[in-house]
């Protein structure tokens, strides 16, 4: 090697990461260049300031059979709906849990005043046999299912802050758009040929195989979510915390603070978060 | 592996590299249990580095997430109180703090970029699996990695300098 390492690879050297061969490379450049040890020598130095001083940011051992009984019994408790994922205590989640159980409230006196819109609207829907409830606490009148051209989309309100959004069948390659809205409301659209459930802050689309080549599929997530997630193929692509987007999968295509653009992952995408 | 090996073994590490991050150790025993609780709960399958991996990752996102962050830090930092404990002498805290403070300057002056790439390395992950967590190419790390830990000497070197005049200039008047 005639030419001195840059400073990245001298680092890499340092840290035993550059391959067998470019490793004997380096160390004999090194033992020829006085100007190259020095530069190795003060990479090293900085490599242990900077461990010495980590040794100062030394916390506390955690317990660790209290921490995992701990996980074990939270990971239960969620199981049985009994638990709820920490998502702070600030003024954001009070508000909104709040203002759910108004909408809810409201939701529900006005479902029951005779001759009132939404209630015609619930029995309407009732007999038409629009979509079958995942669970059994529907909110009355929160969700209402409606065309938009070729598209068709719900609402539905946030059940405590949380909202759970699922797609099957989705042909991978399809395009996702997650976006913040302001209000309480989210909206899932996708194409006519998809099937929608819905229930207590979550809906569940059945695309059956339908969608690549077609409009994106468009998910519309309210700011005030305290805690909400996005599933596609049993993927989990989105969750948003307090209003805030978190990727625990896949990158997205494109991103921007308040919008997510993703093509769907096959399903049981290895590696990714399955639920 | 089950997981509760793969607790005992990680867990410590997510627990040191999250109390670093934030600044706050509540806050890191908090985001590493719930990171192993999403894994639990979302039955994430995968060989230990993979695994390793995801839980760091979730785990940033969560402290990212975490809208008091720069709050907690600002407050830590400010207060830094010296509190007297059985065992060592005042002029020991005093100094374990103001070393344990010097550090904790030297970390927030990079952007969460280097100090994730600095406390990961840390932990033992290696410029492939450092350059996956943060999306940049492999062979850029060692690049960054040196730039990060330069400067981050240079602000402690600072910051142990200032202590230095600090203490003369006590010690004048």
């Amino acid at each position: 090697m005639k030419e001195h390492p840059e400073e990245g690879v001298l680092q890499a050297y340092l840290d035993g990461e550059v391959p067998q061969g470019s490793n004997a490379v380096i160390t004999r450049h090194l033992e020829g260049c006085a100007m190259c040890r020095r530069r190795l020598e003060e990479l090293e130095r900085f490599a242990g300031e900077a461990r010495a001083a980590f040794g100062k940011l030394e916390t506390d051992q955690p317990d660790l059979t209290a921490a995992r009984l701990k996980v074990h019994k939270t990971a239960a408790d969620r199981r049985r709906g009994q638990g709820r994922e920490p998502t702070g205590t600030g003024f954001l989640r009070r508000t909104a849990v709040a203002a759910s159980f108004v909408l809810l409230f409201g939701a529900g006196v006005a479902a029951a005043m005779p001759g009132s819109p939404l209630r015609s609207w619930w029995e309407a829907r009732e007999t038409a046999g629009a979509p079958i409830a995942l669970s059994e606490s529907i909110p009355e009148g929160v969700a209402e299912p409606s065309g938009v051209g070729a598209e068709v989309g719900v609402g539905l309100a946030l059940q405590d802050g949380a909202l759970s959004v699922a797609f099957t069948d989705v042909v991978p390659g399809t395009q996702l758009e997650v976006t913040l809205v302001d209000g309480e409301r989210a909206s899932v659209f996708a194409s006519e040929d998809a099937h929608f459930e819905t229930g207590s802050g979550r809906v569940h689309v059945a695309m059956a195989g339908v969608g690549a080549g077609s409009a994106p599929i468009r998910i519309e997530v309210p700011r005030a979510s305290l805690r909400g997630e996005v599933r596609v193929n049993g993927v989990l692509l989105v969750e948003v915390i307090e209003g805030e987007f978190a990727i625990p999968g896949p990158p997205p295509m494109s991103s921007t603070a308040d919008a997510l653009r993703f093509e769907a992952p096959p399903t049981g995408t290895s590696g990714a978060p399955n639920g | 592996m089950t997981f509760d090996e793969l607790f005992d073994d990680l867990y410590p590490r997510l627990h040191r590299y999250c109390t670093r991050l934030s600044a706050d150790s509540d806050m890191g025993e908090d985001v590493a249990q719930e990171a192993f609780v999403r894994l639990l709960d979302r039955k994430v399958e995968g060989d230990p580095p993979r695994l390793r991996a995801w839980l760091f990752k979730v785990a940033t996102h969560l402290i990212r997430d975490q809208a008091r962050i720069r709050e907690n830090r600002s407050r830590l930092l400010e207060e830094n109180p010296v509190t007297l404990e059985a065992g060592p002498s005042l002029d020991e805290v005093v100094e374990r703090r103001e070393m344990e403070g010097r550090a904790r300057r030297a970390l927030d002056s990079l952007d969460e970029r280097e100090r994730r790439l600095l406390l990961m390395r840390e932990e033992g992950f290696s410029y492939r699996e450092m350059a996956e967590a943060i999306g940049a190419q492999s062979s850029s790390v060692g690049t960054l990695l040196a730039r990060a830990r330069r400067r981050f000497a240079q602000v402690l070197s600072q910051e142990e300098g200032a202590l230095v005049n600090r203490r003369i200039h006590e010690g004048a008047s």
